[in-house]
This record gives C-alpha cells, structure tokens and sequence, in this order.
C-alpha cells in the first residue's frame, strides 16, 4: 500500500510520499512514487507500482505543460483513459488493476492546483477543494490535515505536517512505510527532493509534537505511599 | 514470538531522601512521574541503570542535568517514582524500550527510544 500526499502553501506546493511496497509474502521499502513532470508540475501513484511506472512512461513524454496543471490534468485523462482501454480491453472495468495519480502544479496564472484522478472512474479529474489530498491510505493523513492544515501555512511547516503525516500512518498501518521522501517546487522555483538528513531533522522535530505523549492516557493507578 | 518476564515492582513512593535510601545499588528501571492538576501522577520520565540509587539520587539532587526535575521540586510540584530490580543489562534495554513504547514520557523524547533487540515484555504493574 501506499500514502502519497500533497498540500498548497503560501509558497510552494509539498508533495510526499513513502517508499514501501509490499505483497503477500514480500515488501520492498525503496520505491518511488513521486515523479516530477516539469518544473513546476509532479505526480504521486497508487496502486500496482510496475504499471503505473509504465503509463507514465506511456503518457508524460507527450503531454503538453504549456497550458498550466489544469490541462495537464485534462490530457491525462484523456490519454489515461485511452491506454488503460488499450491495456485492458479484454476485461470488464471492475476487472482491471487500479491505479491513483495525484497531480499537482501551477496554472498559467501562477495559482497552485491538486488534482486525484482513478483508473476506476476513467481519470476523471477531481480538483481538491480543502488545499490538499492524499491516496492511498488517506484515513490517518486525512484526519490530521484537517486538524491541521490551514491555507496560511508556508512550505517549512508543510514539510513537518506531510511527514507527520506519513509517520503516523506508518506507525499504524506496516503497509505504509519505509524512507520519507518529500519533495516542494512553486511557480518560481523547480521541483527539487528535501535531502535525507533534512527529512531526518523533521522527523526529530516532530517527535515532540504533543500526538507522542502517551502517557496522559496510562496515569499511575495508584497514590504514593507515605 | 516474544518471551515474558515478571519483574517486582515497588509501590509507587514518594520521590525524595527518605524514600531512594530504600533503594539497592544495583541494577533495574525506573519511572519517575508527576502529580497533575486532577491529582493523578503521570510518568514524565523512564530509565535504567546499573546502579538504580545513584541513578536516582542524581536526579533528585539536580547532578542530572538532562533532566529538569529538581528545579520542579522546588517550585512544589511533587513527585513520585516506581522501580524494578534487573540485573542483565540486555533484559533491562529491552525493558527500558517497552517502558518508552508505553509511556512516551516527555523527558524521554529529547533523548530517543531506548535500542534494543531483544524481543521480551514485562508486567509494568
């Protein structure tokens, strides 16, 4: 399984992702799942890891980024929908693997956009109306963005809220794990990769966040004895 | 699949003189906590150590200090602590890990979660 996740800052979008894969009796911890389109524009995938590293390679060398995310959204489901046609004639919609592409970037206006789309409804994109979105295994990340989340928060604090995110899914959920990869661009400035020990840095700063203190819930059960 | 040990636990005391001087130089954990405003203690704080006694009187005394409990005890907030003899080293880690697992204090994670390998588990009452 997966959790790739992406908010809108005040001054760049955060897009993040964890690196494991796992089946029945195998897990690999060094996927990625992140992939940048251009400068200023990348995608996460969920869902089967092999088939969704070759439709990009089928769909991102042809896309036209000229137009802004909005239409890179609209020509991937044009051409989503077409080679998954393609690939899976032979079986009925609720047949076919399924695969989530979380897409986000700028239009041509300079406004940042996050858009879900899924191979179950034909790549129909769907434009995140909150200022983020997550795949995969959102339930945890979705609860503490929208704890958290405010549109006012810059792309510093994105970073620490995205990778709390992914480390309290993971703490809860072992299909959901392995190295934290987190990557930011803006409009201005080109898609680039937080490096390792930064990532390590957020990851120490977030251990005191107060979700850690457990022991509020487990109280000595008894008085001291005089 | 892990194994179990049953560890002695001593009553939960006061955390001053009177009550360390009770305590054996020798090895186990500890946890020290701290009485809240709804009058119930919560542990702030989980160690271990070769020699539990000076381990805890440095604590106490402010010798320690990585911890900010002495200068809590005299501002009046009151303190409490509970212990358990271990004596292999390995044993009390692996003991020392599933005390922060539980509690998470919050003196504890400047300082990480305690490394072990040993996979064992021990009443905590």
């Amino acid at each position: 399984m997966t959790l790739v996740l992406a908010l809108k800052s005040k001054d760049g979008i955060v897009i993040a992702s964890d690196s494991k894969a796992s089946s029945e009796i195998t897990s690999n911890d060094t996927v990625q799942k992140v992939f940048q389109l251009s400068n200023n524009s990348a995608v996460g995938i969920a869902g089967d890891g092999g088939l969704a590293a070759y439709f990009l390679d089928q769909i991102k060398g042809g896309l036209d980024h000229s137009m802004g995310v909005s239409h890179l959204a609209e020509q991937i489901r044009v051409k989503g929908k077409d080679r998954f046609n393609d690939f899976f004639e032979h079986l009925s919609p609720e047949k076919r693997p399924g695969l989530s592409l979380l897409l986000s970037g700028y239009t041509i206006k300079g406004e940042a956009e996050i858009y879900t789309l899924n191979s179950k409804d034909n790549f129909v994109p769907r434009k995140a109306v909150t200022g983020f979105e997550c795949i995969g295994v959102p339930y945890i990340a979705d609860y503490l963005l929208n704890r958290y989340y405010d549109s006012e928060i810059r792309s510093e604090s994105g970073k620490e809220l995205s990778v709390l995110c992914l480390q309290e899914t993971s703490n809860q959920d072992l299909s959901v794990g392995g190295t934290i990869r987190v990557f930011t661009f803006s409009a201005t400035e080109d898609f680039k990769e937080v490096s390792m020990p930064d990532v390590q840095k957020i990851k120490d700063k977030i251990e005191k966040f107060q979700v850690n203190q457990k022991s509020r819930f487990y109280p000595e059960e008894t008085n001291p004895e005089l | 699949m892990g194994s179990t040990i049953v560890l002695t636990w001593s009553k939960l005391l006061p955390f001053g003189d009177e009550y360390l001087k009770n305590v054996e130089s020798s090895g186990g954990v500890f946890r020290i906590s701290r009485k809240d405003s709804d009058g119930k203690f919560y542990v702030v704080y989980i160690g271990g150590a070769s020699d539990m006694k000076k381990t805890l009187e440095d604590i106490l005394s402010g010798t320690n200090t990585d911890l900010p409990i002495k200068p809590e005890i005299d501002k009046g907030e009151h303190f409490a602590f509970k212990y358990a003899n271990i004596v292999d080293v390995d044993t009390r880690k692996a003991i020392e890990k599933q005390l922060y697992k539980q509690y998470v204090p919050k003196y504890n994670i400047p300082l990480g979660e305690p490394t072990s390998s040993l996979d064992i588990k021990a009443n905590l009452n």
